[in-house]
């Protein structure tokens, strides 16, 4: 295990691959809660904001930014003297929206930082779902062969062909009420699984007639015991493997459904998704507001890229045939 | 097993050459079509059909039927008189608006009205449609014989004079006859009377009509093809308006071109391309597509001109929006000045009380001093939670500020109320967003409910909702703003909440008339003020119903929009009105008066 580990660390791929994904993750867990978002902007005429911070003119000896008077809830654009700025700070306070806002006036690192931490969550329980309903069903289907293999290569054949975006789609729609986020990650979850059981049947399949199996088998170990413990183990990185790209998976899956209009709904249920499809219904595309595009679609590109790397740095380590 | 490969490859091979045979038709016909429509004489107008083109008959339920065919577009088959939203003017078109009074409303049919095919347009052809429901309870103006008891037929100085007479007994109602003026398209009778003949009086038959080939119409322009991309209309040289109501004059463009866009953003894109002249969809941020040649009516905010308000109805049955209180403090608590400029790209004006328009047409009879004496101040949370505090209700609030729950005058939780808006219409999206985040401040649960349209639908008139958004279809007529307090406030058709239990106006259940606290005034008002002539006594009965409607806050209008939107794209052809040369009402040139601007377009050569 440690011998897998060191391995593992020696790939860069690796490296690159854990460090991003661990990087979106306390992004995603401690984000929220540790960035208190700027307030919306009142600038209505102007919102969406363009991205802006400080704007420093030192020709002029000027900074442009956006001020919040407390006591009030006025928000403005302020031009001041550099020299002033030290007066100025103790009755104001600075809003800097460092990605700009929305067609609402709110920060768009809050929706970003929110939105990451809703997809993450889909993504791994749709990935935890799928992973252990394809793994179930391929465990069983490769290890007792013969009719019982049969029907469940029938059900997972099925699910197969039965395009799994459609069917979400149908189901999405059917619930218009109350699309929680761990709804659609359930819904994904229950259609994404067809796959990961195929490939652990033939794993499954292919270690039936070894000589350890049929040992346990002498020995009296039930049909259970076999599969968890002289089978899964064998399995284990390969299933691990899956479930990452189930992880990745996941999270497109959610962003692709909420682009369209069908992801979650309510209170705090903002995802990368449901970002791109306000952006796109406000015409940020159209309009040329990249700030409402770009960033929530290189985080999403960002993060199935990370799982993407872990995943084909560990098939270089975990796979004897492909280790260097 | 040879012979059925033989089959099958013959099978493959037919098709492909039938596709194949297909596609070179379709691309011919699309070809030589696309070269005889040059730029400068053809006109592209936009954002009344969304869907496949299915049928042009005038009979069918307007929601079927493909533009300019439904609604209220003037172009084919044109109404007797269209209402100038800018004056407030009822203009000829095939027929003169004489007099109105409380028995009766006269108008004088143009003798030199023609059908298309030479035939003159005449008292039967306006009776064939207005009395058509008698007959087909299913016909599309099967509404019209509650308001109109008979139509009445002499000859004045050799014109044809038609008396609609009030119907006393029915609705009683003299406005609504005023506007069915423009909103009942005449159809010719000998084309229509022969399809029923044809048919053996089944109407349903008759609907199957497409209506798409040469169509008899009297209007300036005529269906020449369409397909599931766009409806070309082409310009009849001998429509007998151009002499009577144009002084000779032709329509500009010979050619009017409705492109069928599936989305929003195709709208923007081709305004901006000058690919689209005018259109009549929302767009957001309508000011930063000025440099690329697209203007509106006003130069600044608001932009349009406002005709219609957008409500939030209320379940007035359900505890607590059942109290009045409850009721004032969300319309105190909205801020409506950032619904408009976050919302709706300030497309709507500084926001007034009541349901009587601050400016424009109904400006006469707007009484600002009674408005302030009764509405709640706009936008004031303080006041908001004063008078929630004063109505026994008790919010709680976490740590952070934000609301936990509401405990109501009797100590009970109150529920969560959800505002129903369906989802993917990205204005109202917005403003739900916005109204939630206020009203949650001072107090009020209320969250985002948004469904999908096939629930937003049939959950309106059942009244099956706690808070909806609704624009009521009052269009910009004569009957404003009667038609719209009719809208909102009208316990004619009172019935309970529930499934099956319709009601097309005042969904939310408000004044029912078995109710101890029933207050007949308000239906009193409502049949009495399209009786009353005296402008004094009219403003009188006005401000007397929205000082009711002010105290009672039945519903909450949040903001004030045009009934249609109109930009337009200067790249191709000028001489649209505007603000500065307002000869036309800001419409699209296919309805109302607004087809006058057909006549005063200058194509840019």
């Amino acid at each position: 295990m440690l011998k897998l580990l060191k391995n593992l660390i020696k790939e860069p791929m690796f490296v690159i691959g854990v460090f991003l994904f661990l990087t979106t993750v306390f992004a995603g867990l401690l984000g929220p809660s540790l960035y208190t978002p700027q307030p919306r902007s009142e600038f209505g005429y102007e919102a969406p904001l363009a991205p802006r911070g400080i704007e420093v003119d030192l020709s002029k000896n000027t900074i442009t930014h956006w001020v919040v008077h407390r006591g009030d809830t006025l928000y403005a654009k302020e031009t001041i003297k550099k020299d002033s700025l030290g007066n100025m700070l103790n009755n104001t306070a600075l809003a800097k929206y460092w990605i700009g806002t929305d067609n609402l006036g709110q920060d768009y690192v809050a929706l970003l930082l929110r939105g990451l931490q809703n997809s993450l969550y889909v993504g791994l329980l749709a990935g935890v779902i799928a992973t252990t309903i394809g793994t179930l069903v391929g465990l069983f289907a490769g290890f007792k062969g013969g009719i019982i293999d049969d029907i469940l290569n029938m059900f997972t054949n099925l699910f197969i062909v039965i395009p799994s975006f459609v069917v979400l789609v149908l189901v999405s729609t059917s619930f218009p009420q109350g699309r929680s986020l761990t709804l659609i990650a359930v819904l994904i979850g229950f259609t994404t699984w067809p796959w990961t059981a195929r490939s652990v049947r033939a794993q499954a399949a292919s270690l039936r007639g070894r000589d350890h199996i049929s040992l346990a088998r002498i020995n009296g170990a039930s049909n259970l015991q076999i599969i968890f413990k002289h089978i899964l183990p064998y399995l284990a990185s390969y299933v691990f493997m899956v479930f990452i790209m189930q992880v990745a998976s996941g999270i497109l899956s959610e962003s692709a459904i909420s682009m369209i209009g069908l992801g979650p709904l309510g209170e705090g249920a903002t995802s990368l998704g449901v970002i791109l499809n306000t952006a796109k219904n406000q015409s940020a595309i159209t309009d040329g507001l990249w700030w409402g595009i770009f960033p929530a679609a290189i985080v999403i590109t960002v993060i199935v890229f990370a799982l993407y790397l872990l995943n084909n740095s560990m098939e270089g380590v975990f796979n004897p045939r492909l280790r260097k | 097993m040879k012979f059925s490969k033989l089959i099958a490859s013959g099978i493959f091979l037919l098709s492909f050459v039938f596709l194949a045979s297909c596609e070179k038709k379709e691309d011919k016909a699309g070809e030589s079509k696309a070269a005889s429509y040059p730029r400068n004489q053809t006109l592209y107008l936009s954002g009344s059909q969304w869907g496949d083109p299915n049928t042009f008959n005038p009979l069918v339920e307007p929601w079927l039927v493909a533009w300019p065919a439904n609604d209220r577009f003037n172009i084919m088959y044109e109404p007797l008189t269209a209402y100038n939203s800018l004056t407030g003017a009822t203009e000829p078109v095939l027929g003169t608006l004489i007099s109105q009074d409380v028995d009766k409303v006269v108008v004088d049919i143009q003798p030199e009205a023609k059908w298309s095919d030479g035939v003159p347009v005449t008292s039967t052809d306006v009776k064939f449609i207005y009395e058509l429901g008698k007959e087909f309870p299913q016909a599309p103006t099967n509404y019209v014989g509650e308001f109109v008891s008979e139509i009445k037929v002499d000859t004045v100085d050799g014109k044809e004079r038609l008396s609609f007479m009030v119907n006393k007994a029915g609705r009683n109602n003299p406005l609504v006859i005023l506007d069915q003026l423009q909103a009942i398209r005449i159809v010719p009778a000998h084309i229509f009377g022969k399809y029923l003949e044809e048919n053996n009086r089944d109407f349903d038959a008759v609907k199957k009509i497409k209506c798409d080939k040469d169509p008899v119409v009297s209007g300036p322009y005529t269906l020449v093809h369409y397909n599931n991309e766009r409806i070309v209309l082409v310009r009849r040289d001998d429509y007998w308006g151009n002499k009577v109501l144009h002084d000779g004059a032709l329509p500009v463009p010979k050619y009017i071109i409705h492109p069928i866009y599936k989305n929003n953003d195709h709208f923007a894109i081709n305004l901006q391309k000058g690919a689209l002249d005018a259109s009549m969809n929302y767009i957001p941020r309508i000011n930063d597509k000025k440099k690329d040649g697209v203007s509106t009516w006003y130069d600044s905010p608001p932009y349009f001109v406002p005709g219609s308000m957008h409500f939030l109805y209320l379940n007035n049955t359900k505890a607590p929006l059942n109290d009045k209180n409850f009721r004032r403090a969300m319309a105190a608590a909205i801020d409506y000045t950032a619904i408009s400029r976050r919302a709706l790209s300030s497309y709507t004006p500084e926001m007034k009380p009541g349901l009587i328009m601050s400016g424009g047409l109904e400006k006469k009879y707007y009484n600002e001093e009674e408005v302030n004496k009764h509405s709640v101040p706009l936008g004031d949370k303080e006041y908001a939670k004063k008078v929630l505090k004063d109505a026994g209700y008790k919010p709680f609030f976490d740590e952070k500020g934000s609301l936990k729950y509401t405990l109501g005058p009797k100590g009970d939780t109150l529920p969560t109320l959800l505002i129903k808006s369906p989802s993917g219409w990205s204005d109202w999206e917005a403003i739900v967003n916005l109204v939630v985040n206020q009203l949650r401040e001072v107090g009020i649960d209320v969250r985002e409910g948004f469904v999908d349209g096939s629930q937003y639908w049939p959950n309106l008139p059942s009244g099956e909702f706690d808070i909806i958004m609704r624009k009521p279809p009052v269009a910009v007529t004569a009957s404003l703003p009667w038609n719209r307090f009719n809208a909102t406030m009208s316990s004619r058709n009172w019935r309970p909440v529930g499934d099956g239990n319709s009601m097309n106006e005042n969904e939310g259940r408000y004044n029912n008339p078995k109710a101890t606290d029933y207050n007949k005034r308000v239906d009193q008002l409502l049949d009495l003020i399209p009786l009353i002539a005296n402008e004094d006594s009219l403003k009188a009965a006005y401000t007397e119903l929205n000082n009711i409607f002010l105290d009672d806050q039945p519903v909450i209008p949040v903001c004030h929009l045009p009934e249609e939107y109109y930009q337009f794209s200067t790249k191709a052809w000028t001489g649209w009105p505007t603000e500065k040369n307002p000869f036309a009402p800001p419409q699209l040139p296919w309805v109302g008066s607004g087809i006058n601007t057909l006549w005063r377009l200058k194509p840019v050569e």
